[in-house]
């Protein structure tokens, strides 16, 4: 069945199945590669995109079930040559190791700071205990998005 | 020695170069590959534990539209092979697996396989193959495998035993005859899955030209090397890229389908994407070592150790893989850390009906730290001596003799970090016991060293080249694996250094056997050392030339100059230089060598530990069993940190997944069919943000090994090993509880806090 899918921005008429996941279609169809297939369980957070701003894990989500939601993935972040300031700081403060889980990572951390831009290290800790990253401890994780809050807020 | 604070790349905080197109979501992983034509591989594994297959039928699979091949062991070549085979190290490797299987050996063994046009098509042709299995008994747990008239998993292993490997310095016997102090006792230690976020993928393309692989793996050369045999092909015809790997920690350090994809493609002319659920990587890869280590250890009055005996019953599941390495390497760390007068090892490696293990950071160091180090704090108790006093007593030192390769050590920060780590624990100025009415306040330590390479076992080596640009720019090339724990920065930071080049002038190009020069693998610690020298000795052969042509050019005395700056420099007179770019271009036109090549080739002379000491204080709720971590301090010394902010990104790493293994993490086999039960992120549970330590320290111990770049040595997999014995001897100086069994659950401290009261 033909649905129209909202991905950064860009309208897209996409033939699926009616049982595809939203990331098997992001991943398969649309060739976004940037979101990630850890489980497919919505248990790892590789997959984690946003949909209408909030954060949720594209692999428990049917394709069918996004239409006419915005949907953003981690190549839509920071559009053309820019870098978004989370981007920047998981960089700068030593964030990312493998980065399997970091464009999930950084997506939920987007959707935190669009909804509380002075978040407490608690705030942020329980916002990114549906990623799991299995590299970093998540001690320079938590740093870089309490650094990139700072910076949003112009602090 | 070099004044490493003198530097302007090395030893600095730099971000990763790869970093933003990791944090873009740029970075292409194996998985991420889609090639024209590209077919999906699937695996048909065994239901059972230990079966024959007495008739597969797979002409419904055949018939289904869009399936492309259906394979079985029958198709496959009748080569066995060993997948963690290392360029034929170790020479006797058992070589006991086929690209599939007729015997299945344990629940998830590979029987059959099929590639079709979708994921979804490979699935359904799957359920259609029809296998009857003859059942045969099975055994799971290594010591009953090792009984008379257990169930025998491969033809020509006595008992099971894949191998017994026996290490020994001093004497045994004279040692414990002179101990006043002797303590003996058993620890248990579990199956820990490495769990990267990426699971195992590869995709592989056979052509007239060859085959060609991108693989998730650690060892790119080693893969080739398995691959090419497994499939009869000619190294020259086997091409293994490793692009973006999601993380290894060992568990990518074999082949793993990259025969089984290469077959498949050269089947069916077609590329063949193999990418395993999360379940199967759960169930059917690799996990660390379970079993048995039983220790006995001998002190005097004073606390010097005097004698070591440990043995080690190690269960190796259903294939050999790389577990008698593992078996031997467990042996080998105590004499990297104590100084063992009496050292006697006896490591059994044994064959069972469970999913393999295999390499995981640590490399059977976690397993013989969980009991030694608990031994030590039990000593120390009853000799009544402080038990950072113990260590510092009887930790190696510069000077003693390295038993391994006979020459003195030349660095080492064992007892500078212990000193520091105490300090920074207020191990001598602890706080009250009581921290509530039913939480008590408990403080733990334990120390850990690991083998940078595996010299003189084997022969360690690796290489580098480096490609100068007309602008004065390099790229550079290099056989070594970069899998997330920053090593593309690291030899970087090297390359830019030497050549006095912006971390920016160096685009770095890895792991890809047709164009990149060898290297062993990421593994043992040893690529900061390894390839990181043979990155320096590129950039050195580089710069030499450079200088050469330099004072050619400049008519000065080649020794007078430097590079600095993207310039080549006198030091003498610094009106005489000339910038890369020009120099590039003067070569073109007057130089009978018009274009510079570095290279380096490297092989390790010694074998230089890294060394780390943690100091946990936390919290346990005494009816509950819950712990908490208050406080965790890591003082690791891995001689000169090239990129400090790295290093503590593996230290901070290491407490998280050594906090795992102490605590929650076991891959469980139901006891009657063999099958693994937790192969699933509900089941395994990794430890969230919202759970770990909120004060957690890595502090770097500066040393400086002379035998590494810019003094650098390993670093990234002992970290780990300290863990959970500093946590069980923490529980014990809460609660008086001793646990000898991982992982340390709330329900088996619980119980234990319930048996010691009554």
């Amino acid at each position: 069945m033909m649905i129209k899918l909202n991905v950064n921005g860009i309208d897209y008429e996409v033939d699926v199945k009616p049982h595809w996941t939203l990331l098997f279609v992001l991943r398969e169809k649309l060739k976004l590669k940037g979101v990630k297939n850890g489980c497919g369980e919505g248990e790892c957070g590789a997959c984690t995109v946003t949909i209408d701003g909030k954060a949720a894990h594209s692999c428990l989500i049917l394709a069918s079930q996004a239409e006419g939601k915005k949907i953003m993935t981690i190549e839509g972040l920071a559009p053309g040559g820019t870098v978004h300031p989370l981007q920047q700081a998981f960089v700068e403060y030593g964030a990312i190791q493998c980065g399997f889980c970091t464009p999930g990572m950084i997506m939920t951390a987007k959707a935190l700071l669009d909804e509380n831009s002075n978040p407490s290290e608690e705030d942020i800790r329980e916002a990114i205990s549906g990623n799991i990253c299995r590299c970093t401890g998540y001690v320079k994780i938590v740093k870089a998005i309490q650094e990139a809050a700072k910076k949003m807020r112009g602090a | 020695m070099i004044n490493v604070s003198d530097l302007k790349t090395v030893g600095k905080r730099m971000p990763k170069v790869e970093g933003m197109a990791k944090a873009k979501g740029e970075a292409i992983y194996a998985v991420d590959y889609d090639l024209p034509g590209m077919l999906y591989g699937k695996i048909l594994r065994s239901p059972y534990a230990h079966a024959k297959v007495v008739s597969m039928d797979t002409s419904a699979a055949e018939k289904l539209s869009g399936v492309r091949a259906v394979i079985t062991f029958k198709d496959v070549p009748k080569i066995l092979f060993n997948p963690s085979n290392r360029y034929n190290f170790p020479p006797n490797i058992p070589q006991d697996q086929y690209i599939l299987s007729e015997k299945a050996r344990f629940v998830g063994d590979e029987m059959a396989a099929v590639a079709a046009e979708s994921e979804e098509i490979a699935e359904e042709a799957l359920k259609l193959i029809k296998v009857e299995y003859e059942e045969l008994p099975a055994v799971f747990d290594p010591e009953e495998a090792m009984k008379p008239g257990a169930p025998k998993v491969h033809e020509g292993a006595e008992n099971n035993v894949l191998a017994l490997v026996p290490i020994e310095q001093g004497d045994i016997e004279k040692g414990f005859k002179e101990a006043d102090l002797i303590l003996e006792d058993e620890f248990r230690v579990t199956k820990q899955h490495h769990v990267c976020i990426e699971p195992h993928a590869c995709v592989a393309s056979y052509t007239s030209e060859g085959l060609t692989v991108w693989s998730s793996t650690q060892c790119p050369f080693q893969t080739r090397y398995v691959t090419a045999k497994a499939l009869s092909l000619p190294d020259n015809k086997v091409r293994i890229i490793k692009p973006f790997v999601g993380g290894g920690f060992g568990g990518k350090d074999e082949a793993f389908h990259e025969p089984l994809a290469g077959f498949l493609s050269l089947k069916t002319g077609r590329p063949v994407k193999i990418e395993l659920t999360r379940e199967e990587d759960f169930n059917a890869t690799r996990t660390r070592h379970s079993g048995v280590v039983r220790v006995k250890i001998g002190f005097k009055k004073d606390g010097t150790i005097v004698a070591l005996h440990m043995r080690n019953i190690f269960n190796a599941g259903a294939y050999s893989a790389a577990s008698p390495r593992i078996t031997r390497a467990s042996g080998s760390r105590p004499i990297g850390l104590y100084r063992l007068p009496n050292y006697k090892y006896e490591g059994y490696c044994i064959y069972t009906n469970v999913i393999p293990a295999g390499a995981y950071r640590g490399y059977g160091n976690p397993q013989q730290g969980f009991a030694t180090e608990q031994l030590f704090d039990i000593a120390a108790e009853k000799l009544g001596i402080d038990k950072v006093e113990m260590r510092l007593k009887n930790a190696v030192r510069v000077g003693d003799i390295n038993p391994l390769t006979k020459s003195p050590f030349q660095s080492c920060g064992i007892q500078d970090a212990l000193k520091k780590g105490a300090e920074k624990i207020g191990w001598h100025n602890k706080k009250p016991k009581a921290i509530s009415k039913t939480k008590l306040r408990g403080y733990g330590m334990a120390i850990g060293a690991h083998w940078t390479s595996i010299t003189p076992l084997a022969s360690e080596y690796s290489c580098a080249t480096i490609n100068l640009n007309t602008d004065g720019t390099i790229n550079l090339m290099i056989g070594a694996s970069d899998l997330g724990q920053g090593l593309d920065t690291v030899m970087s930071q090297i390359a830019a250094e030497e050549l006095g080049l912006p971390l920016s002038d160096v685009s770095i190009y890895p792991g890809d056997t047709a164009v990149t020069p060898w290297d062993g693998g990421a593994y043992s610690s040893k690529s900061t050392h390894v390839a990181g020298n043979g990155v320096w000795l590129a950039a050195k052969d580089l710069r030499n030339k450079l200088t050469k042509e330099a004072a050619r050019m400049l008519n000065v005395k080649q020794e007078d100059l430097v590079c600095r700056d993207r310039k080549v420099v006198s030091k003498v007179d610094s009106s005489k230089s000339v910038s890369f770019a020009d120099l590039i271009s003067w070569m073109k036109n007057n130089s009978p060598e018009p274009y510079s090549i570095g290279r380096g080739i490297f092989k390790m002379p010694t074998n230089c530990p890294t060394y780390i000491a943690n100091f946990v204080e936390l919290g346990i709720d005494t009816e509950t069993g819950e712990i908490d971590v208050l406080k965790y301090v890591a003082c690791q010394d891995v001689g000169t940190a090239i990129n400090p902010m790295q290093v503590e990104g593996q230290m901070e790493g290491s407490v998280h997944q050594g906090m795992g293994y102490a605590l929650m993490e076991d891959i469980i086999v139901d006891k009657e069919t063999g099958e693994v039960l937790n192969a699933n992120f509900v089941d395994y549970k990794i430890i969230p943000a919202k759970d770990m330590p909120r004060n957690i320290e890595a502090e770097l111990i500066p040393t400086y090994e002379p035998t590494g770049p810019f003094g650098a040595k390993g670093c990234s997999e002992v970290g780990l090993t300290p863990v959970a014995p500093s946590i069980a001897n923490a529980i014990y100086d809460a609660t008086g509880v001793r646990i000898k069994e991982l992982p340390m659950t709330k329900e088996r401290i619980f119980t234990a806090i319930r048996q010691h009261k009554t």
